[in-house]
C-alpha cells in the first residue's frame, strides 16, 4: 500500500471541545479528516468495550483526549481513562497490535490549539506504524 | 424596599443592539417594555456590519430581533420616534409619533439607547469623498464585503468594476482633531474594525495589499492585541503618519495619497481604492431631545451620566446605554445594557403586559424507528453549497424525515417543521451550536418535545482539505447519535435566592448593593482581611472625579446594607452543584462554613505585574503605578518635590509574555502626569509609550497633556527606555527620540512603570468553579457570544478586572450588569434539571456502592425504600463515570448511552456511506 489514509477514532470530552472549538476558529486549524471524533460528557464514561469496538471495526488506532487531573471539572475522569487504555494497551499487545495505536492526551484548559495538535500527532504515529498487520 | 417603589413600564429608545439586549432584560426582569425604533427595522448598525471581531457574533442579531417581535412583553414600534418626555421618576409621560398619529405612553422609566451615527465626510477638501470615485467610508466598504450585499461580496473599485490590488485605510477621519468638522476625541472603534476589514479583505484574497494610515493603533479591548498581531501576521500594513491629500489620477481613476511620515517627512503613494474609516457622532435626534428635556450634555456632545453611576442621566428615572453617552463597541454597548436594567430595578418595580406562557408539558416520543429533523443555520458568508450537500447528504441518512434551512426566526420554524414531519428528534448543524442551544431547546418544548432530544454539528474546525469527508463524518454520528437518545427525565428544582460574590473590590461590592437592594440575600467573599481591592489606590476616575472619596462610599453602603453578608480573610474551598443551586465550601482560616447559593458573581480582580527590569525594587526612585498612585493618595508632598518624572508605558504588556494590552495604563499616565503638571507646572513630565491609548473620550487628557507641555516620546519594542542609576542619587533614563533621531538623556526623580495588569490569581478560582480562563489568565466570556458578563459556566458572572483590565468606571458598569444578568436568574421560581445525567436502574442494582465510592461529587446513595442505589438528577454532574464503573450495568445516561459508543465507530467508519 503505497499510500495508507489511517482512519482514527477519537474519543474527547465535551469540555477540550467547547474551547477547542474556539481557539481553533480563531486560528483556523483544522483537525485532520481520517479523524473521526466522538464526544462524551467526560472521558471517565468511556469503557474498555468502547475503545476495542474501534479497532473490530477497522480503525488504526485510538485516542482519548481529556483534560488534565487539576483542570478535570469531575476531577478524576481522564485517570480512569488512562487506566482504561493502558488495559488496551497489554490487550493489543496479546493480540500482537501496536500498543502505540491506542493512547490517552491530555490538555490543559485554555489550550485549545493543542487539540487539533494532537490530532496530527496520532495520524503521523499510525501513518508510520501502517495498517494494522497483527491480530 | 420593593413596597416603596413605584410599578411601572420602561420606554426604551432605540432599537440597536443596545436597545434590544436591554429590552430582553428587561422583559425577563418582568417589565413591560416599549422598544421605539425610528427607522423600519429593528437592528440599529449592526447589520450593515460585514464581521465583528475578533470573533463574529453577526448571527445573534438576527434570534435577537425575533425575541424581541414575540415577546408578548416587548411592544416594538418601528417607524417611530419619541417628541417629548415628561412626568419624573416613576410616572413619565412619553409621546411618540408613528408617521401623523401622536401616542402618549405612561411609562415609569425612559432608557435612552439611541445609537449613534457615523461621521459624514462629503464636503472636507482633504479627504476628496464624493470628488474621487475610488474614496469610500468604511460603513460603505462593509456592505461591499457582506456576501449578502450589492456586489456578493467581491469588492470592485467603482470607477471602472476592477478588483482592487491596493487598497488603504485612513484613519481617525472626523476623530481626533479640532478643525471645523472633526471631533476632538477618539472614536475608539475605528482602528480595531479598519484592522478587521483589512483582514477579512485578505480572508477574500491574499493578494490583496492593505496598508492602514493611522497615529496610534488602539487595540484596547479584550483580544483586540491578539488581533492585531495575527492580522500583522497576515501581512496587513501599517503605516505611522499624518495623511495631507488624496489625489486622483484623471485617466486611471488610481489614488494617490500624500502624507507625513513619523519623521515629518513628505512621502507619496498609489492606491487602487481608498477606505475612510469614519467616526462615530452620538444619535443627533437623541442630543436634540437631551437638548429639550434639558439632559446634561458633554463637551463632547454625547449625553452626560453622573460620576460612578455610568448609567444615570442627569435626570432621575431616565437611563442611558450603548453609543449615545460615548464611541462604544458591540462588547461594551452590551454590557452598558444589562447594567441599565440593574439601574432600573433599583427604583422601579416591574409592570408587565402580560404574564409568561408557559409551554406545554413535553410529551415522550412514540416507539418505533426514531424520526429525525435535520436543520441547518449557515452564517452570512458560509458557503451556499455548504448547506446544499449537507442537505442533501442527510436526506440519504436513516430516520431522517425531513431538512430544514433555518434562516431567522429560529424556535418557530423548527418547531413548526417538527410538527409538520412528526419528527421526534432533532439534528441541528451551524457554527457553534452551542450559541442556538436554549434555542434548540425552547424550540422542542414549543414541539411538545422533551427538549434534551437535539443533537448538533459543529461546521468550525474542518480541515481544508478533507471537509466534505468531515461534514458528513459529523452529520452522519450525529444523526446516528440522536437515533440512540432516549428521553431523560426532568425534574424542576427551586432556585436557592441567595447569591454568591467571589472578590471584595469595587466590582464585587457594587454587584453585590445590586442584587441586595433588589432584596436578595449576598455573601462577599474577600480573601484580603479587608475590603476594597485596587479601589484603595483608585486616586482618581480618568475624568478627575475622587476615587477616595468614592470608595469610602461604597464602603459604608456595603456595611449598612443588611442583605450583604461580608466574609474577610476568607477564600473558596470548594464548589459543586449548578446554575440555581451552587453549593459552595468557604474557607476563614481554618473555619469552614457551607453556602447554597443559586447564582456567582466573579470579581477577583487582576494583578500588575512586577517587573524586573527597570531598576524596580532596587530603587528608590521607581515605583510600580500602583504604588505611585497610592503615594499621591496618602503622601502626595513627597511626590510632588520630584523636579522631573518619567512616565513608561508598556512594561511587560503587548510583548511575549503578556500580548495583550491592558487598556487603561496610557489613561493613568496622561491624566496623572496633568494633574502633576497642574500642581506643579515647573515639573518636567516625560511619557514613554508606544502607542498613545487615549481612546474615546479620554483623548481629551491626551491634548490637555500636551498643551500643559507634557513631553509624549515614542519608543520601539526593540529598543526600550534603560533606566540606569545615576551619580546625583536619582535615576537616569535614556530613550531613543525618534523624530530628533537621536538618543535623550533624562535626569529622573521619579520613575512610573506601567506594567501589564494580568490575571494570574484567578486559576485556582476558575478551577473551583470550572469556568474558563484565556491565556492571559482572564475569565473567558460564554461561548454563546455577545454575552460578555457570562462565563462558561451558567448561572457564573463575571466582573471588573478578572475578566479583563479596564477603569474604574467601565468596572462599575460591568458590575451591575453582571448582576442583572444574576438577578434574571434569581428571578425565576425554578429550573429544570436533566438531559445528561445519570439513571439508576433499580432492579438491576445490586446495591454493590461501586458508585457511591465512584461519584467524584458524593451523589449516590444506597435508598432503602428503592433497595437500589439512587442518584438525584438535580445533583448529578453528568460526568458518567458511574456509567462506565458499575459492574452490573445497571446505571444508564440516555444522552451518551452504551449503545452509541459501541454504534459510534461502524457509524463513523463505514465508508459505503461516506
Amino acid at each position: 500500500m503505497s499510500e495508507f489514509k489511517p482512519r482514527i477514532l477519537a474519543f474527547y470530552c465535551a469540555n477540550c471541545a467547547s474551547s477547542a472549538a474556539n481557539v481553533s476558529e480563531s486560528m483556523s486549524l483544522g483537525v485532520p479528516a481520517g479523524v473521526k471524533m466522538v464526544q462524551v460528557p467526560c472521558t471517565g464514561r468511556i469503557e474498555t468495550l468502547h475503545l476495542l469496538k474501534p479497532f473490530e471495526e477497522g480503525a488504526d488506532g485510538v485516542y482519548v483526549a481529556g483534560c488534565q487531573e487539576d483542570s478535570c471539572r469531575y476531577m478524576s475522569g481522564i485517570l480512569k481513562a488512562e487506566k482504561r487504555v493502558a488495559q488496551v494497551k497489554r490487550i493489543l499487545e496479546e493480540l500482537d497490535i501496536e500498543p502505540g495505536r491506542i493512547e490517552t492526551f491530555k490538555l490543559s484548559a485554555g489550550k485549545g490549539f493543542r487539540f487539533a495538535e494532537i490530532a496530527s500527532e496520532m495520524m503521523k504515529r499510525v501513518q508510520e506504524l501502517g495498517p494494522i498487520s497483527g491480530g | 424596599m420593593n413596597q416603596e417603589k413605584p410599578r411601572g413600564k420602561v420606554l426604551v429608545l432605540g432599537g440597536g443592539i443596545a436597545g434590544i439586549e436591554a429590552a430582553m432584560g428587561l422583559s425577563e426582569a418582568g417589565y413591560g417594555v416599549y422598544l421605539v425604533e425610528r427607522s423600519a427595522a429593528l437592528g440599529g448598525m449592526m447589520p450593515s456590519l460585514h464581521r465583528i471581531y475578533p470573533l463574529c457574533s453577526c448571527c445573534k442579531l438576527e434570534p435577537r430581533v425575533a425575541a424581541c417581535e414575540q415577546d408578548p412583553n416587548i411592544q416594538v414600534l418601528l417607524n417611530t420616534t419619541v417628541t417629548s418626555i415628561t412626568g419624573e421618576a416613576g410616572r413619565f409621560q412619553v409621546m411618540v409619533k408613528q408617521g401623523t398619529e401622536d401616542t402618549a405612553l405612561e411609562v415609569g422609566a425612559v432608557l435612552i439607547a439611541a445609537g449613534m451615527e457615523t461621521f459624514d465626510p462629503s464636503g472636507v477638501d482633504s479627504y476628496a469623498y464624493g470628488k474621487h470615485a475610488n474614496v469610500l467610508t468604511s460603513v460603505e466598504y462593509e456592505q461591499i464585503q457582506k456576501p449578502t450585499g450589492p456586489q456578493s461580496g467581491r469588492v470592485k473599485r467603482p470607477s471602472d468594476g476592477r478588483p482592487p490590488r491596493k487598497i488603504a485605510w485612513l484613519q481617525c477621519v472626523g476623530s481626533r482633531d479640532i478643525n471645523l468638522c472633526d471631533a476632538p476625541y477618539c472614536s475608539s472603534v475605528c482602528c480595531m474594525y479598519a484592522l478587521k476589514e483589512a483582514v477579512n479583505t485578505k480572508d477574500m484574497d491574499e493578494e490583496v495589499e492593505t496598508t492602514i494610515f493611522y497615529m496610534d493603533m488602539r487595540a484596547h479591548g479584550k483580544g483586540f492585541e491578539e488581533y492585531l498581531n495575527r492580522a500583522l501576521d497576515r501581512g496587513v500594513r501599517l503605516v505611522r503618519s499624518r495623511v495631507h491629500t488624496i489625489e486622483e489620477d484623471q485617466d486611471t481613476k488610481d489614488l494617490e495619497i500624500v502624507f507625513a511620515d513619523e519623521a515629518g517627512e513628505l512621502q507619496r503613494e498609489q492606491f487602487d481604492m481608498v477606505v475612510l474609516s469614519v467616526g462615530l457622532r452620538p444619535s443627533q435626534e437623541a442630543v436634540d431631545l437631551a437638548r429639550r428635556m434639558d439632559l446634561g450634555i458633554t463637551e463632547e456632545q454625547y449625553l452626560a451620566t453622573l460620576p460612578f453611576s455610568p448609567l444615570c442621566t442627569t435626570i432621575p428615572g431616565i437611563y442611558v446605554c450603548g453609543g449615545v453617552k460615548g464611541p462604544n463597541d458591540i462588547g461594551q454597548s452590551v454590557v452598558e445594557a444589562s447594567a441599565a436594567v440593574a439601574e432600573i430595578a433599583a427604583t422601579l418595580a416591574p409592570e408587565p403586559f402580560s404574564e409568561a406562557p408557559s409551554a406545554p408539558a413535553p410529551s415522550s416520543p412514540s416507539a418505533g424507528e426514531p424520526a429525525i429533523l435535520f436543520a441547518y443555520h449557515l452564517c452570512e458568508g458560509m458557503d451556499q453549497d455548504l448547506g446544499d450537500g449537507m442537505k442533501q447528504y442527510a436526506e440519504g441518512l436513516p430516520g431522517v424525515v425531513g431538512t430544514l434551512r433555518v434562516d431567522g426566526d429560529m424556535v418557530k420554524q423548527i418547531s413548526e417543521k417538527i410538527k409538520e414531519y412528526g419528527a421526534d428528534r432533532l439534528v441541528f448543524a451551524s457554527c457553534t451550536p452551542v450559541i442556538h442551544k436554549n434555542l434548540l431547546e425552547q424550540a422542542l418544548r414549543a414541539a411538545g418535545l422533551n427538549p434534551y432530544l437535539a443533537e448538533t454539528v459543529d461546521l468550525r474546525a474542518l480541515s481544508p482539505e478533507g471537509a466534505t469527508v468531515q461534514l458528513q463524518d459529523r452529520v452522519r454520528m450525529a444523526v446516528a447519535r440522536a437515533a440512540f437518545l432516549s428521553p431523560p427525565a426532568l425534574k424542576d428544582v427551586p432556585v436557592v435566592k441567595h447569591a454568591l460574590v467571589v472578590g471584595g473590590g469595587i466590582s464585587g461590592m457594587e454587584s453585590a448593593l445590586a442584587l441586595a437592594r433588589e432584596g436578595y440575600p449576598v455573601t462577599l467573599v474577600e480573601s484580603e482581611e479587608q475590603l476594597g481591592g485596587h479601589g484603595r489606590h483608585l486616586r482618581t476616575t480618568w475624568d478627575g472625579h475622587d476615587g477616595q472619596a468614592y470608595l469610602q462610599d461604597l464602603l459604608s453602603r456595603v456595611k449598612e446594607e443588611e442583605r450583604i453578608t461580608v466574609m474577610t480573610g476568607t477564600r473558596v474551598k470548594e464548589n459543586r452543584g449548578f446554575a440555581g443551586s451552587f453549593v459552595t465550601t468557604l474557607d476563614s482560616g481554618g473555619r469552614e462554613t457551607t453556602l447554597t447559593h443559586g447564582v456567582t458573581i466573579l470579581a477577583t480582580g487582576a494583578q500588575p505585574y512586577k517587573p524586573e527590569e527597570y531598576l524596580y525594587g532596587s530603587s528608590e526612585h521607581v515605583y510600580l503605578w500602583s504604588e505611585l498612585s497610592e503615594k499621591l493618595i496618602r503622601d502626595p508632598a513627597a511626590v510632588y518635590e520630584a523636579d522631573t518624572t518619567v512616565f513608561i508605558q508598556c512594561v511587560g504588556s503587548r510583548g511575549d509574555a503578556h500580548p495583550h494590552c491592558s487598556n487603561l495604563c496610557c489613561t493613568f499616565a496622561v491624566r496623572t502626569a496633568v494633574d502633576l503638571k497642574a500642581k506643579k507646572p515647573e515639573m518636567n513630565v516625560y511619557i514613554l509609550y508606544r502607542d498613545m491609548r487615549t481612546f474615546g473620550e479620554r483623548e481629551k487628557l491626551y491634548r490637555e497633556a500636551r498643551q500643559k507641555g507634557v513631553i509624549f516620546i515614542r519608543y520601539e519594542p526593540d529598543n526600550r527606555p534603560q533606566v540606569e542609576a545615576s551619580k546625583k542619587g536619582t535615576v537616569k533614563v535614556t530613550v531613543y527620540e525618534p523624530i530628533l533621531r537621536k538618543p535623550v538623556v533624562i535626569e529622573a526623580d521619579l520613575v512610573s512603570l506601567q506594567t501589564a495588569i494580568v490575571g494570574t490569581g484567578n486559576r485556582e478560582v476558575a478551577d473551583l468553579f470550572r469556568v474558563d480562563l484565556d491565556q492571559q489568565g482572564f475569565l473567558v466570556e460564554s461561548p454563546e457570544k455577545l454575552k460578555p458578563l457570562d462565563t462558561t459556566i451558567q448561572g457564573v458572572f463575571m466582573a471588573g478586572l478578572a475578566a479583563f483590565p479596564k477603569d474604574s468606571v467601565e468596572s462599575i458598569a460591568q458590575a451591575r450588569g453582571a448582576a442583572a444578568r444574576a438577578l434574571e436568574f434569581l428571578a425565576k421560581d425554578s429550573v429544570q434539571v436533566g438531559g445528561l445525567k445519570a439513571e439508576v436502574i433499580s432492579e438491576k442494582c445490586a446495591v454493590c456502592c461501586t458508585c457511591v465510592r465512584t461519584c467524584p461529587f458524593q451523589v449516590p446513595f444506597i435508598d432503602g425504600s428503592r433497595g437500589a442505589a439512587f442518584i438525584d438528577p438535580a445533583l448529578c454532574q453528568g460526568c458518567g463515570m458511574c456509567v462506565a464503573e458499575c459492574p452490573g450495568k445497571a446505571i444508564v445516561m440516555s444522552m451518551c448511552s452504551d449503545d452509541m459508543l459501541k454504534g459510534a465507530p461502524s457509524v463513523l467508519l463505514d465508508t459505503s456511506l461516506a
